[in-house]
């Protein structure tokens, strides 16, 4: 019989890049957009970074780790890798469609393109075989 | 918590073992999932009970 994964929303970590661009706030937005619809956790990538043991450890325990990038430098993506995790999912907000500036007064609507995309990525993976075997 | 207090009487260290219940404590060190163990100060592992020689090695 084939393993199926069985996350629950609060064992699937969002980490956001928030970088000083319009698509790295709206990638951080839609982090929070996933979390407060449900969809999984908010967990802080700079924590990450920071090597902060405590943060370091709660990602460990995930089972299902989703990174979202504002654009092609993708430093989301190689703050986890350097702290040695895998990532199952991972959007680069600029394959959206959606043009790299610095006008931080991004659109409510690209935010909500990037998090219907990644819940259906998401739920896609929840009935896929288990990314990674259980913690404990 | 148990676990711990066994290990710390196995390798007869001086040692003082809480447990902490406040969120706030919790969150200052970093800590999302729970249960977790701090080891003088450093979060060892967090989201499950970890195994009695997994506590030896790190308070030895």
């Amino acid at each position: 019989m084939q393993e199926k994964c069985l996350c629950e929303a609060n064992e699937i970590l969002i980490f956001s890049c928030a970088g000083s661009s319009n698509v790295g706030q709206i990638a951080n937005q839609a982090a929070i957009t996933l979390a407060q619809g449900g969809v999984g956790r908010y967990f802080c990538l700079a924590g990450i970074g920071g090597h902060v043991s405590g943060m370091i450890e709660s990602t460990r325990a995930g089972k299902m780790l989703i990174a979202i990038d504002g654009c092609s430098v993708s430093c989301g993506k190689k703050t986890l890798e350097h702290a040695g995790f895998d990532i199952d999912e991972h959007l680069q907000v600029t394959e959206l469609g959606v043009e790299k500036n610095h006008d931080l007064n991004f659109k409510p609507s690209d935010v909500r393109k990037v998090a219907d995309h990644l819940s259906s990525q998401i739920s896609k993976r929840r009935a896929a075989p288990s990314p990674r075997p259980p913690v404990g | 918590m148990e676990r711990a207090k066994d290990a710390v009487k196995q390798l007869g260290v001086e040692a003082e073992v809480i447990k902490v219940q406040d969120i706030k404590t919790i969150t200052n060190y970093g800590v999302l999932i729970t249960p977790a163990l701090v080891v003088d100060g450093v979060v060892k592992v967090a989201g499950k009970v970890p195994k009695l020689e997994e506590i030896k090695g790190w308070i030895k």
